[in-house]
């Protein structure tokens, strides 16, 4: 018996399934139609310019869809990330390629119109909570902060919209909660501190870059299904960026997957399991935890990512690739669609021998 | 690869037991237990897991063994001879045998930024004093190749090679000093899955080649899956279960195995139970709150009246304890729950 | 660069003086600046500029030996105190903060009063004043890197204390000794003027910086450029001692993997592609 609690979300101007208890977490919420974020063809350079880190990422996420967006280090998924978010460190910035939210293009507007996105647009929750929170604040005091200053809220209706917003995101006993600082929290309750922070002003779309990878294995499992909770009960759509592929199959519909800055393939997330097209994707299942724990063969992807912002003639995972031809090494390699909503940058993506190889189980 | 476990002789004698250890970390007001009554027995060649989450204690428990930090209580016994509460002088002898290693969680805290690859690796030998530097020469790099390292990582310190590569130099230069036992204090949780799967392999393919019994530490099941031919689980200073790797994932006798377990993401979506099936939930009867209640009863969907006292670690089949009042009970108690 | 200079004169000085800078030359009081005394000279006839270039090693050489002192009474205990367990450690530091409190001034005075009045005697409590700086920083610093993980790692290869202290804490440690070095030689510098100054310590008529301005500042008004140019020497001397500190501080910061490259920073797992342009063997 699969547990596919995922509700499909119609892509139609109907209300989703914001009309039950969840709506008290966003009074006005519409569940609409058409792209919550959208980045085209994004080109990022870092170093102050130096090297092309992300050469033409492009993806979209749908209102109450669960995007994963799945890479090792150096693929390039903090970095668009980051850029959806509108917060690129020093050194970094885009040569090309656009971000929007809400059909709005933010790829070089000012800072003040990405404030105005920031909390109320769009949320964000990182891998390590405690550096984000003021170690000596009560968790609450910092809750009540944002929605003070974000909507203007008294200091009463703050306290009881933040405990509902703890209460809303598991912490049992909000009250008590509410006064504890950091230090005494534990990093799964931390955690749902900055979810509830990043929901707090009711945003359309979450993104969580690795905000599981620092968590115990329980917690992390706790912290994704009260992602799936709250994408049911809001129509919150959710940015899921993570290294571990297995994590990313468990919570979302659809798979981006990166490497050496470029998306080598996307596509629905049972597709992407079950009949990955890109020898990448394929050596990721192979080596990703399969819910086995006994012993058996473990599988390696041979080989380096290559150096952030190298360049490299035809596909860049040839290198490293056993069902490379020399094919592969000529020209750029353009995005084929294989199958509905399934796309993958692949020279031999309509061959049939590499679809024959499929994830050995 | 070896499919079947390697389990050894019965009736052998252990290479090291750990008897009734407690540790307490801390002075004064601030001091806390962290290891509570620890019976753990390792055998020449196997692969052990040993699994515990944030304050299970898991890291102490590698440093008690190798002496780093004393036990309060409780002895440990390494070949026969006690290594537990020695003076400082006969344990740096002990040391220099060299006979249980540890290798450290993060090697760029554990490796000095300022020595070379050489250096490193070849400190135990150096320190032994027994052999000229041509021999230590050789047996540097003799250690890099059994990591799969060549000899042109010599001159290079920390800050000039990769990541795996220093968790490789790592492992190098504790089986420079020739151990007996190896401990991996999380040697793949800061890897991405195909570093971690490469390391596992050498690891077990130096227990292969060497006979070298290794524990491996880790705070999730998926960082020891494929190599270890027992688990250990680690909850809160105290262990909730210890059985051979094929029976226990097959059927857990304690819950938080299979928490432990069902939590653990994978791609294939196919659990026998569901994490929220083995969580409490606010509708479930409070749980005992005597001080001496089990240590994972506040956690526990199935605590009864009985888990008000800690239950000991008794057997539940060939080399398998399980410490758990319920252990017949509870499994059946969550199939029929909600998932 | 000036303390090059002045390196070179504290070894040559006298040497190279144009004239005997004890000469008395009673007809040729006060003169300014001119061909035959290049700074002029004093009150007693004497060329400025060769007892500024004599006076120059007498100041430095016991400036020198009294950080040295310091240093040896001071840094050696401050890195084996981490290492001899707690009771060392406690009463070392109440030593260093005994010697701390003393008035510098009366301690010296009365170290000389006891052992005789000369340079030399002078230098050995300055020195004893200085250790406790040496000795606290060093400690610090030791204490810095004596619980890193790869000294346990050592340790559980069997290292024994020295072993530790030679191969890792030792060589982390000297450029926070070179540091406070500087910095107390200026200190022992302006000490040493201090005391000459007040008389102690130097039978005159031996140059050194502080007699020099001691004895001319009298004659401010007729000859000014001999009392002002031993105090302008003592300033640049040490603030270029300050400079040299700093410099010091700031290479030794320098060539550790810069995590403050802000890409980095955001993203460990950036660190890690990052170090990895470095390395060319696989995984």
């Amino acid at each position: 018996m699969l547990i596919n609690t995922r509700s499909p979300l119609p892509d139609t101007g109907a209300p989703g399934p914001g009309a039950g208890p969840g709506t008290a977490l966003r009074p006005g919420l519409v569940a609409g139609t058409g792209d919550v974020l959208r980045v085209d063809d994004l080109h990022v350079s870092v170093h102050h310019g130096a090297a092309m880190a992300v050469r033409g990422i492009s993806l979209r996420v749908r209102a109450g869809e669960i995007v994963g967006l799945v890479g090792e280090s150096g693929s390039g998924k903090t970095l668009t990330c980051r850029a959806a978010l509108g917060v690129l460190p020093a050194g970094c910035a885009i040569e090309g390629g656009t971000v929007s939210f809400a059909g709005r293009d933010l790829t070089a507007a000012p800072r003040r119109e990405w404030e105005r996105v920031h909390g109320s647009g769009m949320g964000a929750v990182f891998q390590e909570p405690a550096s984000y929170l003021n170690p000596s604040i009560s968790v609450g005091g910092q809750l009540t902060e944002v929605l003070r200053v974000k909507q203007a809220l008294g200091r009463r209706a703050a306290h009881q919209r933040a405990l509902e917003l703890f209460e809303a995101v598991g912490l049992r006993q909000p009250g008590r909660v509410f006064h504890q600082i950091p230090a005494e929290l534990s990093g799964g309750m931390l955690q749902r501190v900055m979810i509830a922070i990043a929901i707090s002003c009711g945003p359309r779309l979450l993104v969580a870059d690795e905000a599981t990878t620092a968590l115990d294995v329980t917690i992390q499992a706790e912290v994704i299904e009260l992602l799936r909770q709250l994408r049911d009960e809001t129509g919150l759509a959710v940015l899921f960026v993570s290294h571990d592929l297995a994590l990313v199959t468990e919570l979302c519909d659809r798979v981006v997957v990166c490497y050496a800055g470029e998306v080598v393939e996307s596509g629905p997330v049972q597709e992407i399991t079950e009949r990955p097209r890109h020898p990448y994707t394929q050596g990721l299942l192979q080596v990703a935890s399969v819910g086995d724990f006994r012993r058996r063969e473990l599988r390696v992807i041979a080989g380096q990512p290559p150096r952030v912002g190298a360049d490299i003639t035809g596909c860049r995972f040839a290198a490293r690739c056993p069902a490379a031809i020399p094919a592969c090494g000529t020209g750029s390699v353009s995005f084929v669609t294989v199958d509905y909503q399934h796309q993958v940058r692949c020279v031999r993506a309509r061959d049939a021998a590499i679809a024959g190889e499929l994830v050995a189980r | 690869m070896t499919a079947t476990a390697t389990l050894p002789p019965p009736g052998a004698p252990p290479l090291l037991a750990m008897e009734s250890v407690d540790v307490i970390l801390g002075r004064g007001w601030r001091a806390a237990k962290v290891l509570s009554g620890v019976d753990l027995r390792i055998w020449p060649g196997e692969i052990v897991g040993l699994v515990g989450e944030t304050g299970s204690g898991k890291t102490t428990l590698a440093r008690t063994v190798v002496g780093l930090v004393p036990p309060a209580r409780g002895r440990i016994v390494f070949d026969g001879t006690t290594i537990s509460q020695l003076r400082p002088r006969a344990r740096r002898a002990v040391r220099r045998r060299g006979h249980v290693q540890l290798v450290f969680q993060d090697p760029l805290r554990s490796l000095d930024p300022d020595l070379t690859v050489d250096e490193i690796v070849g400190e135990g030998p150096r320190i032994r004093g027994e052999a000229d530097s041509a021999e230590i020469r050789r047996r540097v790099i003799a250690a890099l190749e059994q990591v799969g390292l060549d000899a042109t990582l010599l001159d290079r310190t920390p800050g000039q090679i990769s990541g795996g590569q220093r968790q490789r130099v790592s492992i190098a230069r504790a089986l420079a000093a020739d151990p007996r036992l190896l401990i991996c204090d999380e040697p793949v949780s800061a890897l991405d899955a195909s570093s971690r799967n490469y390391i596992l392999r050498l690891l077990q393919q130096l227990r292969d080649s060497l006979g070298l019994p290794i524990v491996v530490i880790s705070h999730d099941l998926s960082s020891l899956a494929g190599i270890a031919d027992r688990v250990v689980v680690l909850y809160r200073g105290r262990i909730v279960e210890d059985g051979p790797v094929e029976q226990v994932f097959a059927a857990p006798r304690h819950p938080y195995t299979a928490l432990l377990m069902a939590s653990a993401p994978s791609v294939r979506h196919d659990r026998p139970l569901s994490p929220r099936q083995l969580r409490r939930a606010d509708t479930d009867p409070a749980p005992p709150g005597s001080p001496e209640a089990c240590v994972f009863a506040h956690r526990c969907p199935f605590a009864a009246a009985a888990c008000a006292e800690q239950p000991a670690l008794e057997p539940a089949g060939e080399r398998w304890s399980v410490a758990c009042h319920r252990r017949e009970e509870w499994g059946a108690l969550a199939r029929n729950r909600p998932r | 660069m000036v303390l090059a200079g002045v390196a070179f004169l504290a070894a040559f000085g006298s040497l190279l003086a144009p004239q005997n800078p004890l000469n008395i030359n009673a007809n040729a009081l006060f003169q300014g600046p001119g061909l035959h005394h290049l700074l002029g000279t004093d009150y007693l006839g004497r060329d400025v500029l060769s007892r500024l270039m004599a006076g120059t090693r007498l100041s430095v050489l016991t400036a020198l030996e009294a950080v040295g002192i310091g240093l040896v009474l001071g840094a050696a205990p401050g890195i084996a105190t981490v290492f001899l367990g707690r009771w060392f450690d406690f009463a070392a530091n109440r030593v260093a903060d005994a010697l701390m409190t003393l008035p510098s001034i009366f301690f010296v005075v009365a170290v000389t009063a006891a052992l005789g009045n000369g340079l030399v005697q002078a230098m050995v409590p300055v020195g004893v004043l200085l250790a406790p700086a040496f000795f606290r920083v060093t400690r610090a610093a030791t204490l810095e890197h004596a619980r890193a993980q790869y000294v346990e790692a050592a340790e559980l290869l069997g290292a024994s204390k020295l072993h530790v202290i030679r191969v890792h804490v030792l060589r982390k440690v000297l450029p926070n000794i070179a540091v406070t070095t500087a910095m107390m030689t200026a200190a022992a510098l302006l000490t040493v003027s201090f005391l000459t100054f007040l008389g102690i310590g130097v039978q005159p008529p031996a140059p050194t910086w502080g007699g020099i301005l001691s004895s001319d500042l009298d004659y401010l008004n007729q000859a000014p450029w001999a009392a002002l140019i031993p105090g302008a020497l003592i300033a640049i001397t040490v603030g270029a001692l300050n400079a040299l500190a700093d410099a010091f501080r700031d290479r030794s910061s320098a060539g550790t993997l810069s995590l403050a490259d802000p890409v980095i920073a955001i993203n460990p797992a950036l660190e890690r592609a990052y170090a990895d342009q470095h390395s060319q063997s696989v995984a």
